[in-house]
């Protein structure tokens, strides 16, 4: 009897040690692929098995190995210039390897390009084949035998998306292999501007008693020179009373003046249901709360006409005891813009 | 004499809020809305906003005050009044942000400040129009790493395939050893 549980536990301990032995072969890499290939790739990828026809396509280049991008070296940060008429041009630059030698780049196929995510996909980009004005990717010099160092340049317009954008830059070699690295990311700072514009904003002779009286020129002109959404709730206003500038002791009540985003022959702009009552504001310790909402008037980012936006001016009444003068704020604060 | 005031009144020209240049200073802050300022307890971060003037024809003066996040943050420069000269860049307004040591992760504080401006056109005249801006931007604790998903059993078949088949295998093996035992002993 014990010799026959010997000889059990014996046949049990060979096909325990057999079972690991077949195991571990199946583990073991067989020339490219291992056991569990079959997984990844389906049973046709295990050597051995008939393939009854494939058609493949070679490609082999003899010596010539693609390019290489190292080193894309570029500020972590940046601003935009508040300027319509100008950008921001921002410089970085990389480095190109070849293992055929730094005589096998192409030292004029280096462009680059930056993204983010936001209005679609935004790209500003440096290729100066499409656009002669952008100075590209220029090789600034060989760096031992292997390496091509390129100086590139892109603009940023001043209502690019503060967010952060993405660094792509492409080289090729002689034999128009190519690389590309997309590692590298900067962030663009949010600028808040406006301009306002060169308009002198006056009203038409009037006399005491007047109503509604409406500006004589194109209104208060102002055009968003940032990259900072201001939207439909951010613009506000504070205003003073406007005082004589040779007798102050006639005034226009701040109150006497309405402001629209709007204007029309029917003088939508001094209608009290249609228009916003000023009111004689302090702009000291100014916050949105003691200021007037105009609402409906919004700055968005973007080039011209997407950036603009015209407040217009009326005077519900000319006080009657005003005398003939000019009436500005020189003698009280300045009428404020707010944007929050 | 009363007509003569009528008269006078009459050519009354109101001419007010004169504004003769094109006036534009611009607030730049490196963290806004979708980019907080991400800190750890007891940190104390030196940053700053800047101030330009393109696009114009007036220099500017700004007056710069916080508006929020006292507790945190103040602005470190003595004087808060800055020139900033037509076609100018870069002027830094530096402003100190200080985070408790007891500062819960995810804690959060607003951070705002009003930039108040000015203009002094060069064609000289008045510009009776100043502009304010408010700037804010969140500063939130730092949430520390996740170092696990989860618990249990989902956690061991969270890898990939391949390891996931090697551990089916292996229970299996520790099952047949469990199964041939579990014969031999009867």
């Amino acid at each position: 009897m014990g010799d026959i549980k010997k000889e059990a536990d014996s046949s049990n301990f060979i096909f325990f040690v057999t079972f690991l032995l077949i195991f571990s072969l199946f583990l073991t890499p067989m020339v490219h692929a291992n056991f569990f290939d079959f997984v990844k790739e389906g049973l046709n990828s295990i050597t051995g098995k008939t393939v009854t026809s494939s058609a493949t396509d070679v490609s082999i280049t003899v010596g010539n190995n693609p390019p290489n991008i190292t080193n894309v070296s570029i500020a972590s940060s940046f601003s935009i210039v508040n300027d319509p008429t100008s950008n921001k041009t921002i410089f970085f630059s990389f480095i190109a390897f070849d293992e055929q030698g730094s005589s096998n780049i192409n030292t004029t196929s280096a462009i680059a390009n930056f993204t983010n995510g936001t209005n679609g996909g935004m790209v500003r980009w440096n290729n100066s084949a499409v656009n002669p004005g952008d100075g590209g990717c220029i090789s600034s010099g060989t760096i031992g035998s292997y390496q091509v160092n390129f100086s590139c340049s892109i603009r940023m317009m001043y209502y690019d998306t503060a967010t952060n954008w993405n660094v792509s830059v492409f080289v090729k070699d002689l034999n128009e292999n190519t690389a590309q690295n997309n590692t590298a990311k900067f962030t663009l700072a949010e600028t808040t501007s406006f301009s306002l514009s060169d308009s002198a904003i006056s009203f038409p002779t009037a006399t005491p008693g007047d109503t509604n009286i409406t500006q004589s020129d194109g209104g208060i002109y102002m055009n968003n020179t940032g990259n900072d959404n201001i939207n439909a709730s951010s613009i506000n206003i504070t205003a003073v009373s406007i005082h004589g500038d040779t007798d102050g002791t006639t005034f226009i009540p701040a109150r006497n003046f309405t402001i629209s985003t709007s204007s029309d022959a029917n003088k939508i702009q001094c209608g009290l249901s249609t228009a916003l009552r000023l009111d004689n504001k302090s702009i000291d310790g100014t916050t949105n709360f003691n200021s007037t909402l105009i609402s409906g008037a919004l700055l968005p980012i973007g080039p011209k006409p997407y950036n603009e936006e015209t407040l217009f001016l009326c005077i519900l009444h000319v006080p009657n005891d005003l005398t003939g003068q000019t009436y500005s704020t020189n003698a009280e604060e300045d009428w404020s813009i707010i944007i929050s | 004499m009363k007509n003569n005031i009528i008269l006078s009144l009459m050519f009354l020209m109101l001419v007010i809020l004169s504004f003769s240049a094109s006036a534009t200073v611009g607030v730049t802050s490196f963290y806004y809305e979708n980019n907080p300022l991400i800190v750890n307890p007891g940190d104390i971060k030196d940053i700053a906003f800047a101030l330009q003037n393109h696009g114009g024809d007036a220099d500017a003066v700004v007056k710069v005050s916080l508006a929020d996040g006292e507790e945190i943050a103040n602005f470190t420069d003595e004087s808060l009044e800055y020139f900033v000269e037509l076609e100018s860049s870069d002027i830094s307004i530096p402003l100190k942000i200080t985070i408790p040591e007891d500062a819960q992760p995810g804690q959060e504080w607003n951070v705002g400040a009003s930039f108040s401006i000015t203009y002094k056109p060069r064609s000289g005249g008045a510009v009776q129009f100043s502009s304010t801006y408010f700037k804010d931007f969140k500063v939130i604790v730092n949430q520390p790493i996740q170092e696990t998903t989860g618990n249990g059993i989902k956690d061991v078949f969270s890898g990939s395939p391949m390891l996931n088949l090697l551990y089916l295998i292996i229970i299996l093996i520790v099952l047949v050893l469990l199964i041939k035992l579990a014969t031999r002993k009867k």
